[in-house]
């Protein structure tokens, strides 16, 4: 088992300027334990779909 | 517990959607999951009840590595945090702008891309007067009132009520 000792002196920020925090982000400014994270992007072939405009299917 | 304080000055943002959150202190948990089925279209044509969350994207666990907690934290919190001036423009689907400490975050993000282009397909006008004319569920629905469910197999609407 190891210990771990941790001193949180200053934390200080000036400024952060940020466009745009999407899709299950995290922006932290201190500390964190345990952080899990898990992103899927699916864009199968068939997502380019091709032709006249039609409903997906829900099966879709 | 208040462990930490938190001193923010200015934090400026233009839109918060979608289940998004500015947490200013401490907090324990963090559980936020985010599903996107995004259909683009080359031309605007969208129906309220396109789709499922069926796909493997959306359901197919993502397998974590196994949390070892064989370190003993201990912390000692001096100083508060301090943030002069923040500026988001935009926070969306379960983000989370978080100013303080936590203990545990868990964050999902599923997302499915479909584009759909016109290729060379051209519409007669009758075509076109029935993609706009499309009844879309739900949208006159008076507030409360239940809205009916549709589906589309085959291009046949099938109505079923939930």
């Amino acid at each position: 088992m190891m210990n771990l000792q941790v001193i949180n002196r200053e934390l200080s920020v000036g400024s952060i300027d940020i466009e745009g925090v999407a899709s299950a982000s995290l922006v932290l400014i201190g500390d964190a334990d345990v952080i899990q994270l898990a992103s899927a992007f699916d864009t199968p072939p068939e997502s380019l779909l091709i032709g006249p405009f039609v409903p997906l299917s829900p099966e879709g | 517990m208040l462990k930490r304080c938190s001193i923010v000055n200015e934090l400026s943002g233009i839109t918060l959607s979608f289940s998004s959150v500015y947490q200013l202190g401490d907090s324990q948990t963090i559980l936020s999951t985010t599903k996107a089925y995004a259909v683009q279209r080359e031309k605007e044509f969208f129906l309220s009840s396109e789709g499922t969350f069926d796909s493997d994207v959306f359901n197919k666990t993502v397998e974590l590595p196994p949390i070892k907690r064989n370190v003993i934290v201990n912390r000692m919190n001096l100083s508060p945090i301090r943030v002069n001036c923040m500026k988001v423009q935009a926070t969306a689907f379960s983000s989370i702008i978080h100013i303080g400490n936590t203990c545990n975050v868990y964050m999902d993000s599923r997302v499915k891309n479909i584009r759909q282009l016109e290729g060379d397909a051209e519409y007669s006008e009758e075509e076109l007067e029935e993609i706009q004319e499309t009844e879309i569920p739900g949208l006159e629905a008076e507030d409360e009132e239940p809205i009916e469910f549709v589906e589309f197999r085959d291009g046949e609407n099938q109505n079923t009520i939930e």
